[in-house]
This record gives C-alpha cells, structure tokens and sequence, in this order.
C-alpha cells in the first residue's frame, strides 16, 4: 500500500509542475500577424501638381491565402517629373496599421530599391537619406521619357548592407539583407 | 568501440583468522570468451596507491593489506578498466571477468534483459567507457553506430538519420520516455544532455514495439546505469575545450549509495562562440547550453524498488546570420555567394537573431517489483518542453520570438516481464497525453496550430530459444487522436476544430542463430506503422527555411512500412570480427514533402508551394563493420554504409537520401609507464561520397562534393596525487579542408567547420 501511496503522491506532484507552469486556453485571438505588411502605395505626383498616379499592391489575408490584389489609378505621361511617396500599412489587424513611421524610423536598417525594367523609359533617384546620409527610398524622384510599357520592381531590404558597392545607387545586387518586400508591377506604360 | 564488463567475484576463505594487515588478495583477470588469463592486466588499490600486474596466466598477488574498505580498479590494454569495491576481512581470492575483446563487439545488449534474450539488432554505448566521446553532441555520439548520419543545421544542430530516416520515423526515449518535442522541424534538435545517462542503445529491431509505434527506422535509448552499492562518494568532472568556436565545457556527475537509498546526479554547461570554416567565421553560430538530473534509486524491499528521475535541459542556439533569408530572391543571392552576407571578420560568443532559446523539463517515476520470474513496472512521466525562435525583425518586435510552442507530455505505463528457462515474454499497456500551445505576442501567424494528442497502445513481446536458435515475435497496436485549433487566414474567420483518429499496428518476426561457432545470423522482419505527424497535417504558412509556402494535408494516410534486416557476424578466431547487415524496407504512402508547379505571390514575390504528398518507395542498403586486433596493440576499424531511397513511382532518389561513406581507424594502445597509463594513438579517416541521382530540378542546390576528413586522438590515463586524469587531445578535419556535407541545411549558404583541436580532462573521484 506504500508504494501506491507514494505513486500517487509522484502523480501529483508530476500535474501539479506543469499545470502550474501553463494554464491552457485554446483562443488563437491573440496569433495576428502584428508584424506583416499586407499593403504597399506608392503615390507619384506630377510636379506641376495637376495629376497623381498610385499604384497599389494589397495583399490582406497574409502569405498564401486569397491572391494579393494590384491596383493602378492613373497613367503616368511623357517627360514628367513625379515625386514619388511610399507608404506600408497592416491591414490584416483592425483598425489597419501605418507602417511607414517605423521604417522611417528605423531608416538605417531599411532600403526601398526601384528596378526598371530595359522596356520602360523612366529612371529614378532617391529624394531622402538615413541618419548616416545613405538612401532609405521612401522619398523618391522619377523621371519619365517616352511613349513605352514595362516593369516596375520595387523591393524592401531589412538589414542591407548600404555601403556595399552600388547599393546607394539603387542596385540591390551586393546589399544582401532579407526581402520584406519584392512586388512587381508589369505592363506599367508611359503615354 | 563499446564494451562490456562482467563481474564474477569469488570470494574464498583461505585462511582462518587473518592477522592484521597480513590479509592477501590473490586472483585472475580472464577473458570471458575463452577463460584464458589475461598478461598486462593492473590492478591498482586506490587506498594503498599500488599497482600490481598480472602474469602469463593471468594471475596477481597483493599481499599485506589491512583489514578495510578497498576500492580497487582492474584494467588491461585495449579494455575497459573496471571498478570495484571490497571490504576485506580475511584473505579473498577475485576472479575478475574483463571483457578484453569487448571493443571487437558491437552487438550485444546489456541494458534490460539477459544476454540470451538480446534482440537481433540492437547495440549499446556505455557512455563512461568511451572517454574518447567526451564533450560530443548526441548526434555525434550516435554516429558511433553503423548505419546511423546525422541531418544538422550549422554543427550544434544535430538529428540522427538510422537507415535513411528521421524526424519522428525514429523515437528518442530518455529513461525509457519518448522526448516530447517539437520533432517535426530538421532544425529542432532533441533537447537532451547524452552525458546525463550512462547507456545508449540502438534499437533496430523487435524490442522497439515495447516502446512506440511510429518508429519505422529504429530506437534510440538513453538510459541510467546501475549506482554501485558503494558507501563513497564517486564519480567524474570533465572539463573540455574545443578550439573551433572556443567552447567550453564542464561536466559532473557524481552518485552514491546512501543507507537508504542510491542517488546519482550530474551538472553540465557549456559555452561556445562562432565556429569557423577554413576561410571565414559562421557569424552568429554559437551555443549555450545548461543541463542537469537527479536519479534517486530506493530498495523498499528486496524485491520491490522505485526510481525517480528528474532532468532539465536549456540551450541558446545561434542560427548562421547569413541563412536568414526572406524570399527566393535572397536564396539565390545566399547560394552564388563564396561568403555568406553578414561575415563578421572576428570571433564573438555573441548570440544574436536568428537563434532557438528551448528548455525541457522531465520527470519520471517508476516502480518495479520482482514475484519470482515474473517482473511488474509501472512507470509515470510528465515533460514540458519550450521553443523560442527569435527571428530578425523590425524594433518593435525584436524581442519577441517568431515562434513560441509550449508542449506539455504525460505519460502512462505498466509493464509485465516474465524470464522462465528459455522463455521471454514481455506485455505492457501505455497511455500517452500531449498538449501543444502557441503561446500569445509572437506577433506571427502559428505555422503549427494548437492541439492535443492522444495515444493509447498495448504490446506484447514473445522470445523463446531452443537449441542454437532464438526466436522473436513482437506485435502492437495504437489507438491515436488529434484535436486539432486551426487558425484560418481571414481575422474575421473563428478558428475550426478538426480531428483525425488513427488505428495502427505493428509486428516483427526474428530469428537469430549460430551456424558454425565463429559465424552467426539474425534475420528480422517487420510491419510497422507510422501516423502523420501534426505538421504534415495541419502546418500552413511561409516556412523560411525552405524559402516555401507549406501546406499541411489532412487527407494524409498512414505510412505503412516492411523491413528486413540481415545481419551476419564472422568471428575469426578472438582477434577479428566482420558483420555485414544488409536491409530493404518498404514503405508504403511514404510522406514528403512535394514542390508545386504553382508559385503563390506575395508581398515578398512569388514562393514555391510545398505539400505533403505520399507515395511508395522503396529503402535498401548495408552496413559493414571490420574489427581487427593484431599484436595485441593495434587496432584497426573499417565501417562502410550506404543507403538508398527511392521512389517507385519516378525511379528518383529522394531528397536528403545519406551519400555513402566510409570509416577507417588504425589505433595503437600500449602499457605505457607509471605517470602515462594505457595510452593511445588513433588516426581516423572518413570518406563521404557525393550524393548521386538526385534530379536537379529536386532541390534549389545540386549535392556537394565528395570528401576527405582526417583526424587524430591521443587518449591517456594520468595519475596524479591519488586521482586518476583521463586526458583527451582530439582533431577533427585535420587538414582543415573546405566542405560542404549534404546532410547539413546550412550547405546553401556556407562551408562546413574548419579544424577543431578539443581538449578534454576527466577527472575520477
């Protein structure tokens, strides 16, 4: 009888540790995905201020899931100086979430790249800098050229390296870091 | 190299009344095998600090000694040395069995039953044996075995692959319990400290039904030896250095046998920074580790005893800076690269994100009790196991873990053993009890959801041997639930519960005999089961380390599988042993996991899709082991194996299938003198061959290259003052080359480690 005295006594003191540690609700209310970026604009301004272009790239439901959505609103024109603004919002907690303060502020860790397809005649520059002077490309300049169509990548980097060879110039090629954002807008045309 | 120790003391009364301090010890050091005395054998009395040494028939004297506990220790070149106590009061005549050509050996079991009853194919490490294991990882250690690799992640990630297979195809059982743990992810190692037990045992074949079902590729146990029934306090500390990531570690175990009861316990830490490849530092790759148990062993009565076992385990693992990646994009950049982003130019101990932060707690309890030839064991176990992955992310949620699983374990068991003649036979009964939670503010969406997990098994275990044969049956079958909380991707959308219930059933067939005395044969045959595990079923989301979306599939049947193993030993006279196992397994819904032809896009560009699909393959290969002893001081040791597993349906290799490889050691062990006792020198040479047949549209790397790896150990014994040291000088990739091992994750982003020089002194009290 003193052996079961004794295993019941381990029993007890076995559920008493772990029942103590974790108390166990099954509420998933709480697994939002605080950290994701479901929706990227970028607003292009006509210097003269007569026309905005936006092109939005919205992806609500996270990573896999329902398709992301793109959206253009206006066309962007011939030999025109645009001043381009980005802005990154959460969308997938409610009420949605502005991101762009917290890149802006972490301006060094970050690098929006700009690449234009050999098709489309634009080019870009960056119109902003981080705390050590190197582009962060939240503030942007483009300059377009002719009648022609192609494809806009823009690219978020975390962590890149900014002073590797290009990179400040806009090449992603040698910034490695880790991709938060590589969306592609295709068939973007200049009339 | 393994060995075994049988202990068969005689003790006769010489004379009548010995007189004070004029009591001898006389006595003979024999092979068991033979019974032929052993020359060059020590003994050496603790108390005293005397040595004496053996004559041609094996044969010592010690004479004048007092009345007293002696403490003595029994070696012999190439043996293990052997340990026993003594309270002398009159003239005692020993006869000490050591097993000499135990390391000639490898398949015997000593852990459990008697040695007439040893599964077929089923081997064990004796941890205090095999200094030359000191400060190894358990993935290393397992690696001792032919037929086992191991998948790693960086090096302190390690998994261990027994004939092709991994993850939870293989179950590790600390004490007789399976490890509760996140087991599912190749870069989840398990979360236990081999140095807190003394036996570990390979168990391929028919007693892995009386431990779980699901284990198509084998077991592996972790169990605690016996406390010696010593009134002293005894045991071990190690401390050990290791030159590659400048780790340290430190190691005590320490036991004894209290009036009334027997407790051993053991400490160990450890403490290491960025290894190293022959060209570069891997950045962020260092590790900490922190780890104990308490085992308390109590005689109620002669025939009843109950156990408790307590361990808990912590570890800091780096994961390589450069193999963070966040798309595909990134992958190839990381794959085209000589040096991985973020190569830090110096050493650190640092550990920075990404890295795992996991704790494991365990407790069991057992109660076993003997009514004659019949053997009762009732066992209960609770685990707690934690996974933090930290993952690089913006400011704000830096602190915060990508990942946080709590897993919770219970487990149930009875056991019946019964010993009669020439009979064995073995039943049990076992519940088992798991609860996985997503602990809230990751931040993330869970990639394993919440569950439980219920499974209820019985077994029974028949041996009988008549004449030279000995045959073997075992049979299971598992009753096993899932609940499962599956989040679903829209917030608006409540989570849905979905369950899945299993019925599986497992046996295996043996026979193992001895043809002629120096050549004998196992045969094992097995039908065995595996259920899909949680995140085959229900795992969704974006899996970083395959740069891929992966999808659970709940529609997943059961794996059924059916295997033989045929082992051959040869013994050529006392000095050569040769044993070649070849094994085929068949494995039916074999689940892996499939790339899609559909890219999903993201706001990180488009990833590949993965989903777990089934299909039929087939597994086949060898293992060869060489053992020879010429002179009585080398040693030579040859191991070669391979396996394959392909799939029938596309006649393909699949992924992550081990290359071959090859082990040869030559070791020279002499007397040696008063100060350098039995020394030796081994040189070790491994050859892994490039994994060939892999399609490469399979994978985003082709396999790397063939390789060469030397290295070398010096291993002796110190006395010093009146304590043993045992000392380890080790190198590993002498030549310091440059390479990638296939089985190794990190291989996309960056070589293997470079020379490692580790230094160990173990200390006997």
């Amino acid at each position: 009888m003193k052996n079961f005295q004794s295993i019941f006594f381990y029993v007890f003191i076995c559920s008493l540790i772990l029942t103590g540690i974790t108390s166990c609700h099954d509420d998933d209310h709480d697994h939002n995905d605080e950290e994701l970026i479901t929706t990227m604009r970028y607003t292009l301004l006509d210097t003269a201020g007569n026309s905005t272009v936006v092109l939005i790239f919205r992806d609500v439901d996270g990573d896999g899931g329902n398709p992301p959505e793109f959206v253009v609103t206006g066309q962007l024109k011939q030999n025109t100086y645009y001043q381009g603004s980005m802005q990154l919002f959460n969308d997938s907690v409610d009420p949605g979430e502005d991101i762009t303060p917290e890149i802006l502020q972490e301006g060094t860790d970050h690098q929006f790249f700009y690449g234009i397809s050999t098709g489309l005649n634009m080019s870009f520059g960056y119109a902003d800098a981080d705390a050590n002077g190197k582009p962060i490309g939240l503030k942007t300049i483009l300059n377009t050229g002719g009648a022609s169509s192609g494809t806009l990548k823009i690219i978020l980097r975390h962590q890149a390296d900014k002073n590797a060879a290009g990179v400040s110039n806009g090449n992603p090629t040698n910034a490695g870091g880790e991709t938060d954002i590589e969306v592609d807008f295709v068939n973007l045309s200049i009339q | 190299m393994r060995s075994i120790i049988f202990w068969l003391l005689c003790c006769l009364t010489l004379g009548l009344t010995a007189q004070e301090c004029q009591i001898s010890i006389k006595g003979k050091i024999i092979d068991p095998h033979d019974e032929i005395g052993l020359q060059y054998g020590l003994v050496y009395i603790e108390e005293t600090r005397q040595s004496y040494k053996t004559d041609e028939s094996g044969q010592f004297t010690i004479a004048s000694l007092c009345a007293g506990s002696y403490h003595l220790r029994i070696s012999h070149p190439g043996c293990v040395a052997s340990k026993m106590f003594l309270k002398l009061d009159r003239d005692t005549f020993l006869t000490v069995h050591l097993e000499h050509h135990a390391h000639l050996l490898q398949t015997v079991d000593i852990s459990g039953v008697k040695a007439q009853f040893e599964s077929a194919t089923s081997n064990t490490i004796r941890m205090h044996d095999l200094t030359q294991l000191s400060a190894k990882p358990l993935g290393s250690i397992l690696e001792e075995f032919s037929g086992v690799n191991t998948i790693k992640n960086g090096t302190n990630i390690a998994k261990p692959v027994i004939h092709g297979l991994s993850g939870n195809r293989i179950g590790i059982y600390n004490q007789g319990i399976q490890l509760a743990s996140q087991q599912w992810g190749a870069d989840h190692a398990p979360e236990l400290d081999p140095f807190s037990s003394q036996l570990i045992s390979l168990v391929k074949g028919t007693d892995a039904v009386a431990y779980g079902g699901n284990h198509l590729g084998g077991v592996v146990l972790l169990d605690q030896d016996k406390i010696a029934k010593d009134p002293h306090l005894h045991g071990f500390h190690s401390l050990s250095y290791q030159s590659n990531g400048h780790q340290l570690g430190f190691h005590s175990t320490l036991e004894r046998s209290e009036k009334k009861f027997d407790w051993r316990a053991s400490i160990g830490l450890k403490a290491g920074g960025d290894l190293k490849t022959p060209e570069y530092y891997l950045s962020n790759t260092g590790v900490r580790e922190m780890a104990g148990s308490f085992y308390v062993f109590k005689e109620l009565k002669p025939t009843s005893i109950v156990k408790n076992y307590f361990s808990f385990f912590h570890t800091q693992l780096g994961i390589l800076r450069g193999s963070h990646i966040g798309n595909l994009t990134d992958l190839t950049a990381a794959i085209g690269r000589d040096t991985p982003f973020f190569t830090k130019p110096d050493f650190t101990y640092n550990i920075e994100s990404p890295s795992q932060l996991v704790s494991h707690f365990l407790n069991k309890f057992s109660w076993q009790k003997q009514q004659g030839s019949l053997y009762k064991e009732f066992n209960l176990a609770a685990q707690l196991n934690s996974r933090e992955e930290y993952d690089v992310r913006r400011k704000k949620y830096q602190d915060a873990p990508s990942l946080h699983l709590l897993l919770q374990s219970y487990f149930a068991e009875y056991k019946i053993k019964k010993e009669s003649g020439n009979r064995h036979w073995q039943t049990g009964i076992q519940q088992k009890f798991n609860h996985n939670y997503n602990v809230p503010g990751t931040g993330v969406s869970p990639l394993i959801p919440n569950y439980s997990w219920w499974n209820s098994g019985a077994f029974f275990l028949y041996k009988i041997k008549k004449e030279n044969v000995l045959y073997e049956a075992g049979a299971r079958y598992d009753f096993i639930h899932y609940i499962a909380n599956i989040p679903q991707r829209s917030v608006s959308q409540p989570a849905v519960i979905k369950s899945k219930t299993y019925h599986n059933l497992n046996s295996v067939l043996g026979i193992s005999t001895q043809i002629i005395k120096n050549w004998e044969i196992k045969l094992q045959s097995g039908f065995s089961t595996r259920t899909p595990e949680i995140n085959e079923l229900f795992s969704f989301g974006l899996h970083q380390s395959v740069a891929g979306i992966e999808e659970g599939n709940p529609g997943l049947h059961t794996e059924r599988s059916f295997k033989t193993i045929l082992t051959q030993s040869i013994h050529g006279g006392e000095s050569w042993v040769f044993e070649i196992s070849p094994y085929y397994q068949w494995v039916q819904n074999y689940i892996y996991l499939q790339p899609q032809a559909e890219y999903r896009l993201t706001i990180r560009g488009a990833f590949p899709v993965f989903k777990y699909e089934q299909t039929d393959v087939r597994i086949y290969g060898f293992d060869l082991t060489n053992r020879v002893e010429i002179f009585h001081h080398w040693s030579i040791l040859n191991r070669f194996s391979m396996v394959e597993i392909l799939r029938q349906d596309l006649r393909q290799i699949l992924v992550g299938t081990p290359a071959p490889q090859i082990l040869n050691s030559l070791s020279y062990h002499w007397e040696g003198n008063k100060i350098l006792i039995h020394p030796k020198i081994q040189l070790t040479a491994r050859y892994v061959w490039q994994r060939k047949g892999i399609v490469s549209e399979a994978d985003f790397l082709d396999p790397p290259k063939a390789y060469f790896l030397l290295g070398a150990e010096f291993n002796s014994e110190f006395r010093i003052f009146n304590h043993r040291l045992n000392c380890i000088l080790r190198a590993e990739n002498l030549l310091n080359h440059t390479y990638r091992d296939y089985l190794n994750r990190l291989r996309y982003y960056a070589n293997d480690v470079g020379r490692n020089v580790s230094v160990v002194l173990r200390m006997e009290i």
